[in-house]
């Protein structure tokens, strides 16, 4: 187990530093290379664009602003170029709104899917598994944006169920807080939703076909922890690791649409603000905190898998 | 003493797609305290059908059953689910044919055990663990303590169909059911996990039906032998009887693909010729008739079951001199069975000593 953990550190130092190597150079040396002309101002003369040059140290070496800038990221001290705010005080503004988006939504679209695709494999072929299939089926093909747009428009503008946009803080208002974030958990839970209970309904029809079933059948169990601790058990070994996967992509992007439809005001949507300023720093830091927290959650989802299928811990 | 497990005209079918799969038809047999039943015969006979109708593990939305199976009593074909759940696990124990995928993946091998004594009987988990680490020392586990806590892809075949006979007996069962516990196993397993099956039957007086292809197998443990073919039983008889006189012409068939160490054989081991009947559509009259090479008109209709008669005493049946309950489904008479098993040349005692010698 402990060489099974450095070797998954050892991957993760390697992944974040490739992240890390390839948004710099996205960002800081594609789009048109001199940002100092963009900083200094639209009348700007010459000694103010190279104090700003130096300021800034763009007259480095590419690869000494490439150490800097991971060295400002380790330290928290990355300034916009926008606003010449700290980008880490920024982004710890956005967050609580992101998390609770996000993990709201991860937990969401899990427990439903399980509910969902329990149901239809318990009652496969009649009429709620038909139902259910259509509606999973529907759901899949539904993009977020329509899914969010709809609810917009019929729970918020037609119908004031929730209200149109914002996000309020779990500290000021839980009942607020909740309201507001409705209709963005749904219309981004509603995709996995579909996915996960169609694979979870097959999985357990096809578990229910095995020998250990029948064996626990022949112990002399209920259906019903038949059902619980042998099928549902073995079945959510798939979705478990599907789920690490579409949770560290909403975190890694995901998210971001989301935040923009529904003005939540979170840390994607201020990626998404500092793309459309072309201001480099912001975007650096919330990419690498991003991959970060992916890894960790990719890590976190290997230890859940391993104890959801203790077969696994051989081939580590 | 009332028989334990009694079995009447047990009937079993399938609707399936392609129709009615008539897999048990009209299986009668009783079963005493303690006593080893084997049920032989080709694959597809129905022995699983048989084995899995005891305790209502075929029924399904698609299964017909009738007949009735009592068990010290009273009838389970018809009980309700919650009563034959008491029975599963419990009074009446089941070992499957593959220990590979009988237990699950996912789960300590002690927790599958202690589930099951604690579905039967209101005790704590920790006294349920002792009694599991107990059960499994007792079938030969070495540091049982420490293995309950593995999980089954860290045992050997042997050791799980081991973990398998430990959970059998954990709720002091009456009667264990074993679908070929050996069949996935290597021979020399094979032999240990029997010796030791057999031993610890006998020292608690359960009554195990064993379903297997070896009749080595059968003629070391089991009291009575069961032969079926095609959903029916065509010869029920006590073991030694069985060898000595056997009277089904498919016994005899069945009897002579045993390989035999006492005799240098050229070429391959004698098959039985033809393939099993199916069971969606099946020959009219005795099911063996097609493949029979003794068949004759008659044999167009169901033989009953029963036991062989002399009718040579004009009119006033005398019973031939073979063992009480020696039962077959063959519409031969008892002397010309014996003439034809002869000049089939059936050395029926060398086949006996050839059982026995395997086992040895
Ligand atoms: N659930 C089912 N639905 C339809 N047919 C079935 C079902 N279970 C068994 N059968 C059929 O019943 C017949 C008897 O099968 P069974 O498993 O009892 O044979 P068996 O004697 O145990 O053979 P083997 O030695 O191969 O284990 C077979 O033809 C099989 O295809
Ligand atoms: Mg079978």
């Amino acid at each position: 187990m402990a060489r099974f953990a450095l070797r998954r550190l050892f991957q993760a130092v390697i992944v974040l530093f490739f992240v890390s190597v390839f948004t710099f150079l996205i960002f800081q040396v594609i789009p048109d290379g001199t940002p100092a002309l963009r900083l200094a101002g639209k009348s700007a003369t010459p000694q103010t664009i190279a104090a700003v040059v130096r300021q800034w140290g763009f007259n480095k070496p590419i690869w000494v602003q490439y150490a800097d800038m991971m060295g400002r990221i380790f330290t928290g001290s990355v300034i916009s170029y926008s606003e010449h705010v700290n980008v880490l005080s920024q982004i710890e503004r956005g967050l609580p709104a992101t998390l609770s988006l996000a993990i709201g939504a991860g937990v969401i679209w899990f427990v439903f899917a399980v509910v969902v695709g329990a149901l239809c494999a318990v009652r496969a072929g009649h009429f709620i598994d038909r139902l259910l299939t259509l509606l999973s089926l529907t759901a899949i093909s539904a993009p977020t944006f329509v899914v969010g747009a709809l609810g917009l428009y019929f729970l918020a503008w037609r119908v004031h169920v929730f209200p149109l946009s914002g996000y309020v803080p779990l500290s000021q208002s839980v009942g607020q807080w909740f309201m507001h974030l409705v209709l963005p958990w749904i219309s981004l839970s509603v995709v996995y939703i579909g996915l996960y209970s169609r694979v979870l309904r097959s999985t357990m029809l096809d578990n229910m076909h095995e020998d250990y079933v029948r064996t626990a059948r022949a112990k002399g169990l209920s259906e019903r922890k038949i059902l619980i601790r042998h099928v549902l058990r073995t079945s959510l070994i798939p979705i478990v690791s599907m789920w690490g996967l579409d949770f560290a992509g909403v975190i890694g992007g995901g998210a971001i649409l989301v935040e923009v439809v529904f003005n939540l005001d979170g840390v994607g949507q201020y990626a998404a603000e500092s793309i459309q300023a072309l201001d480099v720093p912001p975007l650096m830091v919330i990419v690498m905190y991003g991959a970060v927290l992916v890894v960790l959650i990719a890590a976190l989802v290997d230890v859940l898998y391993v104890w959801l299928d203790p077969r696994v811990r051989l081939e580590a | 003493m009332a028989p334990l497990l009694e079995v009447e005209r047990l009937g079993v079918r399938f609707h399936t797609d392609g129709g009615v799969v008539r897999a048990v038809d009209g299986v009668s047999f009783a079963l005493a305290h303690g006593k080893v039943l084997a049920i032989v015969g080709e694959s597809g006979s129905g022995k699983s059908v048989t084995a899995l109708s005891l305790m209502g593990l075929t029924r399904s939305a698609n299964t017909e059953l009738d007949g009735a199976v009592r068990f010290d009593g009273k009838d389970l074909l018809n009980a309700p689910e919650d009563e034959l759940r008491r029975v599963r696990g419990g009074g009446m124990a089941m070992i499957f044919q593959n220990p590979m995928t009988a237990l699950n993946p996912v789960q300590r091998v002690g927790a599958q055990i202690v589930e099951q004594i604690r579905t039967h009987e209101r005790i704590s988990r920790s006294e349920a663990w002792e009694r599991t680490v107990a059960l499994l020392r007792r079938v030969g586990i070495p540091r049982p303590e420490v293995r309950a806590r593995a999980y089954p892809h860290e045992f050997s075949g042997g050791m799980r169909q081991r973990v398998m006979i430990a959970a059998a007996l954990s709720c002091a069962p009456r009667l264990i059911v074993a679908d070929e516990p050996t069949t996935a196993l290597d021979v020399t397993t094979q032999s240990q996990i029997m010796d030791e099956l057999e031993q610890l039957c006998r020292e608690s007086t359960v009554a195990l039906i064993l379903i297997t292809h070896d009749i080595g197998l059968v003629a070391r443990m089991a009291d009575d032998v069961m032969v079926m073919y095609g959903g029916r039983v065509l010869e029920h008889a006590p073991a030694d009887a069985l060898f000595e006189d056997p009277l089904h012409p498919y016994t005899w068939a069945l009897l002579r693909s045993v390989p035999r160490l006492d005799r240098e054989r050229v070429g391959r081991l004698p098959t039985i010729g033809g393939s099993p009947p199916s069971l969606l559509n099946p020959p009219a009259g005795c099911h063996f008739r097609p493949r029979c090479p003794h068949s004759f008109d008659r044999c167009v209709e169901v033989p009953p079951l029963r036991e062989s008669v002399d009718p040579a005493a004009d009119g006033e049946e005398v019973r031939g001199k073979q063992d009480e309950g020696h039962l077959d489904r063959c519409w031969l008479d008892l002397d010309t069975k014996r003439r034809l098993r002869h000049l089939d040349r059936l050395d029926t005692q060398a086949v006996a000593l050839a059982c026995t010698d395997g086992a040895a």
